[in-house]
């Protein structure tokens, strides 16, 4: 069975809003999704949106960002302030980065770049649905927590771990979809803890970061790592490097 | 060779000064290295063909007529007796010496005939020149009225040089009717006979 | 001092002033040199004169009946000779010294004395003194008077003393005429040092105006080219201006077309795997045909998709995000994106190739557009054959060089001119925004890449990367332990 089977079996129970302006894209992409077996409604707006949002239960919210009035971004704003943590993800044909970078800062699961494949789409989406965490690795427990502090202040909902071993044992878990490993750490190197969930095969996107320069881990941790960071970095930019990463399977065309 | 007169510069310049110097001084000498004195006659010689005037001073003046340091000398003369003060019967002598192969022509005996008032003649053989005594070129002999010698010697003051002299001036003083003592001069010029002949001639 | 410029700073005045000294003082030498050398000549001739003189006036001396050569004879060519000898060597070896010139004057006064000599006093002959002195003020030193004079008074002095009018004591008026020319020398003298002073005063401000001109034309010379080298920058940044507002309107341009685009094919995209799933599930199954054209639909769409993302890329300029980022592995990724069927694509970049701080998407980007390139450009008889390899080394000064080589046939001089350009390109379908694309995220990065082409064996594109000296970027909000 294909991912894109699997996340079909899933989506026979959530509900998905979807949200934009253009009737035809509007259109074509709930007929697409129904296909796949979501329950699907529709919203021209993000007003009629967040009125469906306040009178109906939604395990997933997909909107356009560039809309005539309220775009996608405050959509998103208007959710979290009133409460509502329904994961959201959004598309764009052609938006500014500081719009990007708000949408970040908002919490935004995914940003989807039109015109998409898809069945990539139905694995975000799916995989989107069902809340998964960000797990942060670090052998210094202070700054693992403190990462996932920041990201969870930021709507993503995270996890943090204090060694290698600890990591995979959480992966193994389920409900991980994005990893943040600290590659040098003793124990389990960021690299080996790497490897390890790759040979897992879920399609979880690992994120290697590190304060020092650590040539020969980074070499051997490169292809199992979708992008590295070097500490210290801003939480807007592990935020936009994780959604970077969650929109990968829907770009893959 | 240059190089070494380069460096010794100063004592170059001192060795060229001290050559200078010394050919000037010979160059000097000989200028003013004067002629033989001769014997001049105390009183016009008798039987001369040179003609006296009676009333008035005669100058005889005895030329060699290739010498080129007499030119000077009739210069001298020119200047002398061509003044408006002075009137003196001025004969000019042209020694001939024997056996001498001299040109036909001479510029200073032309210059002495463009004299005015200056008679030019011709001794052939020197024999007047012997008479009077005269045996250097320039030789300049005045005599009074009656015939006694007042003045012998030569008018420039070295060799071939034009200018005051001391014998010009005296020659010019006496014409004047100076004092009538007998006067010498040097005299600067060429020999009428060579020193061997001056000696077999008594 | 007359002064061309109004006001100069202090230092200007220095400058000038000094490089007036320096003329004057070339100026004088020259002079001092041509006025030796032609004393020289002079001198030469007066001996020649001499000689000539003396044969002609007073060839012969005669002692009674015989001649013989007088002495003037070798007195002019003697005396002469010695005369003339050292002030001439000193005029060629040394000239424009001032032991020269004086030698000279000593010597031309000398020779005034011996012409004298030699022409018998002739009074026209002592003009040779006048005009001797006038002659030396050429070289407009007073100095060189003094010697002159002096020669002149001594050698009167010393004709007085030594010749023997003297002897009798009387006043000569040879004396008086000694003092008489003595005098004249003099008068002509104190001319003379009056125009040699006023001469050289002339000379020093001629020296000075020419030296105010020299530092004024420098001056003028340094702010035209301050100004043209002003200009080409001015030009340069108008260019690069025009360029950029040129860009930022294409960016604008883009930035609307790309979402006015996207969205319709966004919908079409949509649609199309709509129809597809329907009718794949559908029975009985739809003509092969059907379910092909559809296919095409979708790849077409994609083609579109990816010729607006390469526009919207190349007119986005977006700064690279830095994170290290060991290249190997990027152009495994890159090699797993490019279409490819025959042509084989080797990774030899080292693995210990240093890690560099790039933006990973980016330079992924970079490789995919480069490989693609490549093979697109593999001629069809060589595709069997057809190779690219991308290697990489670092560099000594720090940084590395990554390339990309092909065996595709290479590149013609004028197309590679041209091949970076936006919307250059040689293919029958292509946007040309390719390799544009990637020159421009190279240079983003700070590298650069250059082509290096063999016609009739392959292509190597080889990419510059500098290590980061930018500090990576400062965080604003550092993350600090929660209490």
């Amino acid at each position: 069975m294909t991912i894109a089977d699997d996340a079909a079996t899933q989506a026979r129970k959530m509900t998905i809003l979807v949200v934009d302006d253009e009737a035809p894209l509007l259109l074509t992409l709930v007929a697409n999704l129904e296909l796949a077996g979501f329950e699907v409604l529709d919203a021209p707006g993000a007003r009629q949106a967040l009125e469906i949002a306040r009178s109906r239960h939604l395990d997933l919210i997909l909107s356009d960002i560039r809309m005539p009035g309220m775009s996608g971004v405050d959509l998103l704003r208007a959710l979290r302030e009133s409460g509502c943590d329904v994961p959201v993800v959004l598309m764009t044909a052609f938006t500014v980065e500081s719009v990007l970078t708000e949408a970040l800062r908002e919490g935004v699961f995914t940003i989807v770049a039109k015109p998409f494949d898809v069945d990539g789409l139905v694995v975000s989406l799916t995989t989107a649905a069902s809340r998964p965490i960000v797990l942060v690795v670090d052998d210094e427990p202070p700054v693992a927590q403190a990462a996932a502090a920041a990201l969870a202040a930021m709507g993503i909902r995270t996890g943090s771990a204090g060694s290698g071993a600890e990591a995979i044992e959480r992966v193994r878990r389920g409900d991980v979809d994005v990893v943040v490993v600290d590659m040098v750490m003793p124990g389990l190197t960021g690299a080996e803890v790497v490897e390890q969930i790759a040979r897992l095969d879920r399609g979880i996107a690992c994120i290697g970061v590190s304060g020092h320069d650590a040539p020969a881990l980074f070499r051997r941790a490169a292809e199992n790592v979708v992008s590295f960071l070097r500490k210290p970095y801003r939480p807007t930019d592990l935020a936009s490097s994780i959604a970077r990463a969650r929109s990968r399977p829907a770009e893959r065309s | 060779m240059i190089r070494w007169m380069h460096r010794r510069l100063s004592f170059v310049i001192a060795a060229w000064m001290i050559a200078v110097m010394s050919a000037s001084g010979a160059v000097l000498a000989y200028k003013g290295t004067p002629g033989d004195e001769g014997t001049p006659a105390p009183r016009w010689p008798e039987g001369s063909t040179l003609v006296r005037d009676t009333e008035r001073p005669t100058l005889v003046m005895f030329i060699h007529p290739e010498c080129p340091c007499t030119r000077a000398s009739v210069e001298e003369l020119a200047r002398i007796v061509g003044r408006g003060d002075v009137s003196v019967r001025t004969i000019v002598a042209v020694v001939r010496p024997a056996g001498a192969d001299l040109p036909e022509k001479s510029g200073v005996v032309e210059r002495a005939r463009q004299l005015p008032g200056v008679e030019v003649v011709v001794d052939q053989g020197g024999v007047g020149g012997v008479r009077f005594g005269a045996e250097t070129s320039g030789h300049t002999l005045l005599f009074a009225a009656d015939g006694r010698r007042v003045f012998s010697g030569g008018i420039t003051a070295s060799r071939g040089h034009q200018g005051e002299s001391e014998g010009g001036a005296l020659l010019l003083a006496l014409l004047r009717g100076r004092r009538a003592e007998s006067a010498f001069a040097s005299i600067f010029g060429c020999n009428f006979s060579t020193a061997e002949e001056r000696r077999e001639t008594p | 001092m007359t002064s061309i410029a109004p006001s100069q700073s202090p230092e200007l005045e220095e400058a000038v002033a000094q490089r007036a000294a320096v003329l004057f003082g070339e100026h004088q030498t020259s002079l001092h040199r041509r006025t030796d050398r032609l004393f020289a000549y002079l001198l030469l001739g007066e001996w020649a004169f001499a000689i000539v003189l003396a044969l002609v006036l007073s060839p012969h001396a005669w002692d009674g009946k015989v001649r013989t050569i007088h002495v003037h004879v070798p007195i002019a060519v003697l005396l002469g000779g010695v005369l003339t000898m050292l002030p001439v060597f000193l005029a060629f070896t040394r000239p424009g010294m001032p032991s020269t010139r004086y030698i000279i004057a000593v010597s031309q006064m000398l020779w005034s004395g011996l012409l004298i000599h030699l022409t018998g006093g002739r009074i026209e002959t002592h003009f040779h003194v006048f005009g001797s002195l006038a002659f030396l003020s050429f070289y407009r030193d007073w100095r060189v008077l003094v010697p002159a004079t002096l020669v002149v008074v001594v050698d009167h002095l010393v004709r007085q003393v030594v010749w023997p009018e003297s002897a009798y004591g009387t006043t000569t008026p040879g004396a008086w005429r000694v003092l008489e020319h003595g005098a004249w020398v003099l008068f002509e003298d104190a001319f003379l040092v009056v125009a040699c002073l006023s001469s050289r005063a002339e000379m020093r401000a001629s020296a000075e105006r020419q030296a105010q001109v020299e530092t004024l034309s420098h001056l003028e010379e340094a702010k035209s080219a301050a100004l043209d080298s002003a200009l080409r920058e001015l030009r340069s940044s108008q260019t690069a201006q025009i360029r950029a507002e040129r860009l930022a309107a294409l960016g604008k341009l883009a930035a609307s077309m790309g979402h006015e685009l996207r969205n319709p094919l966004a919908a079409v995209r949509n649609a199309n795997a709509y129809v597809l799933k329907r009718l794949q599930a559908a029975r009985p199954a739809p003509d092969s045909k059907v379910t092909q054209f559809l296919d095409v639909i979708d790849k077409e769409v994609g083609v579109c998709a990816k010729i607006i993302s390469d526009l919207l890329d190349f007119a986005r300029e977006k700064e690279p995000t830095r994170a290290p980022c060991p290249l190997r592995a990027v152009v495994d990724d890159a090699f797993s994106v490019v279409p490819n069927d025959a042509v084989v694509l080797e990774n030899a970049v080292p693995e210990d190739l240093p890690i560099l701080d790039l933006d990973r998407d980016q330079m992924r980007q970079v490789f995919v557009n480069l490989v693609q390139n490549a093979v697109e450009a593999m001629p069809a008889d060589r595709r069997a054959s057809g190779r690219v390899v991308v290697s990489g080394r670092a560099r000594p000064a720090g940084g590395c060089i990554v390339e990309v080589r092909d065996n595709a046939g290479g590149i013609p001089a004028d197309v590679a001119a041209r091949i970076f350009e936006p919307l250059f390109t040689t293919k029958a379908k292509g946007t040309g925004l390719g390799l544009a694309v990637v020159a421009s995220m190279v240079e983003r990065h700070g590298g650069n890449i250059y082509l290096d082409s063999r016609l009739g064996e392959g292509t190597c594109f080889a990419i510059e990367l500098p290590v980061d000296t930018l500090p990576p970027q400062q965080p604003q909000q550092v993350l600090e332990q929660t209490t």
